[in-house]
């Protein structure tokens, strides 16, 4: 039994096409994706009676019901458009499987498409002369990009106030291209070595391009139903062990209480609680990577390693590398397969938990952890193998 | 020349800038849990209370974080960089922190820690509360 009213299992996963340039049709990236997802589950479009998805609301993907009738789906039980406000595009299996668990469907689509147009990839904007609301305390003073000079901030106060170097930071972007390496569909499969990575240009010191992730146009795309509806379906069934939000005390990505880790631990410690297994068990980790700190303060908050601790527990690397004893963004994660905005961390522990990922796949695995986004908007899931 | 994005005061903020106009930097106290919350909001962050008041501030503090700027995202910005952003942890609650940029300063990151005070940057019928490292 989960940590869930009712027992639900991801049993399908999809990827578009993923291209750094070019030009794309987000209904096209959309379909490839949810048929492609759909396909891997053994399922047909009509068998789906819940769509969940999650955009930034800037045309960056087609909302559930333009999904549902470009897919010719006759009726939804369930449909929800998640704002950019959530954990990232785990928000939309998480609200998807607990829309299953609840009943009020029983097999629900969940995606996340994403363009280069979208997000903040650090092109310059024509901003606003007035700054209303939130931004009447941040644009004046040259605060942009969205949350990029809050995770500089970040970097240089985790030094500060935990210890440890800015190698560290280098560690997760190295490994990213080791595992890279091993993915086709990753954009960038060159190896990087420590140094190319500490003389990468700097965004805002200090942060630099190598901590950033990779904006690519795609979608990313994912089935979930009830465990017993699983077991008659194509694949080995992935159960959702555990699934938790978390926000920390007056959530805010710069004012918030807890600056560093935002709401990751809160969000760990409700994880494990509900969970049938623990730190312990973890046979692969995919964490959000699309800044390298944040990957970091989910290793940390998760108690893969104690808190402060990432330093002396990450070493030279080898253990978050292929072969390591906590095999870590074995996609190359945003950072090198590129930016499809968090779904695909949960597609690729899906499958790592199936076995079926050649060269990268993980011996044995079973137990996996996903986690997305930081600050006031985490989230996170335990999946073992069903 | 860098022209900033104007602040435009809502219901709730209307204090805060008319503070900054006056040379003086105001945060919000909740009347029942008497902690201070910035940005303003319309209820407390801490306990929810809506009886809040604005409180003036000595304008020290110290950096609790800062980055070196060194690339523009907005165009209005692309004649300032580098510059250096800061968050700032008040004397008064280091629980609270205001968002403004480091002036007269090299841009470099400077050191959590370093005492800083507000300055006015005065504009065209507004004014913006900046830091700069606090005379010794």
């Amino acid at each position: 039994m989960s940590g869930l009213t009712r027992d639900v299992a991801v049993v399908g996963v999809g990827y578009s096409p993923v291209a750094r340039s070019g030009d794309f049709d987000v209904r096209s990236l959309t379909q490839a994706a949810c048929l492609s997802a759909l396909d891997d589950a053994g399922l047909a479009p009509t068998d789906v009676d819940g769509i969940v998805e999650y955009q930034f609301g800037m045309g960056d993907a087609p909302t559930a019901i333009a999904t549902q009738r470009l897919l010719g789906i006759p009726n939804l039980h369930a449909f929800t458009d998640i704002m950019g406000t959530a954990p990232s595009g785990l928000a939309a299996a998480m609200d998807g499987a607990m829309a299953v668990a609840s009943g009020v469907c029983e097999t629900v689509l969940v995606y996340r498409c994403i363009t280069r147009q979208s997000g903040h990839t650090g092109a310059v904007k024509e901003g606003p002369a007035e700054a209303r609301g939130a931004n009447q305390f941040a644009t004046p003073y040259g605060y942009g990009g969205g949350i990029i000079l809050a995770m500089a901030m970040r970097k240089q106060r985790r030094i500060a106030e935990l210890g440890g170097s800015y190698e560290d930071y280098g560690r997760i972007a190295v490994n990213a291209r080791r595992w890279a390496a091993l993915n086709e569909r990753a954009v960038l499969r060159d190896p990087l070595t420590m140094a190319d990575y500490l003389e990468s240009r700097p965004v805002a010191d200090p942060l630099l391009v190598l901590d950033c992730d990779y904006p690519v146009n795609g979608a990313c795309a994912a089935v979930i139903t009830t465990r017993e509806r699983a077991a008659d379906l194509r694949r080995r069934p992935v159960l959702i062990d555990s699934l938790a939000f978390g926000t920390g005390a007056a959530p805010d990505w710069l004012y918030g209480e807890d600056f560093l880790f935002g709401g990751t631990r809160h969000c760990a410690e409700r994880l494990w609680s509900k969970a049938s297994v623990g730190p312990d068990d973890v046979d692969v980790a995919q964490l959000y990577d699309g800044f390298t700190h944040i990957t970091i303060s989910w290793i940390e908050a998760l108690g893969l390693c104690g808190i402060g601790e990432f330093h002396d527990w990450v070493g030279d690397g080898a253990r978050i590398a292929p072969g390591g004893d906590l095999p870590l963004n074995t996609s190359g994660g945003q950072l090198a397969e590129g930016r499809l905005h968090g779904l695909a961390f949960l597609a690729e522990a899906v499958q790592q938990v199936r076995g079926e990922l050649g060269d990268r796949q993980v011996p044995d695995a079973e137990v996996a952890v996903v986690a997305n986004a930081h600050g006031p908007q985490c989230g996170a899931m335990v999946l073992v193998a069903g | 020349m860098t022209v900033r994005p104007r602040p435009i005061p809502d219901a709730v903020s209307g204090f805060y800038w008319a503070a900054a106009d006056r040379g003086e930097l105001a945060v919000l106290r909740c009347d029942a849990c008497r902690r201070l919350h910035h940005p303003p909001e319309v209820g407390c962050p801490h306990c929810g209370a809506t009886d809040l008041h604005p409180e003036m501030m000595s304008g020290r503090g110290v950096v609790f974080a800062s980055t070196a700027v060194r690339q523009a995202f907005d165009r209005a910005f692309l004649d300032a960089v580098p510059y250096v952003l800061v968050l700032v942890a008040l004397e008064e609650d280091a629980g609270v922190r205001i968002l403004a940029d480091l002036v007269d300063v090299a841009p470099e990151p400077v050191a959590i820690g370093t005492p800083v005070e507000a300055v006015f940057e005065r504009h065209d019928g507004w004014s913006l509360p900046q830091f700069r490292v606090a005379s010794a």
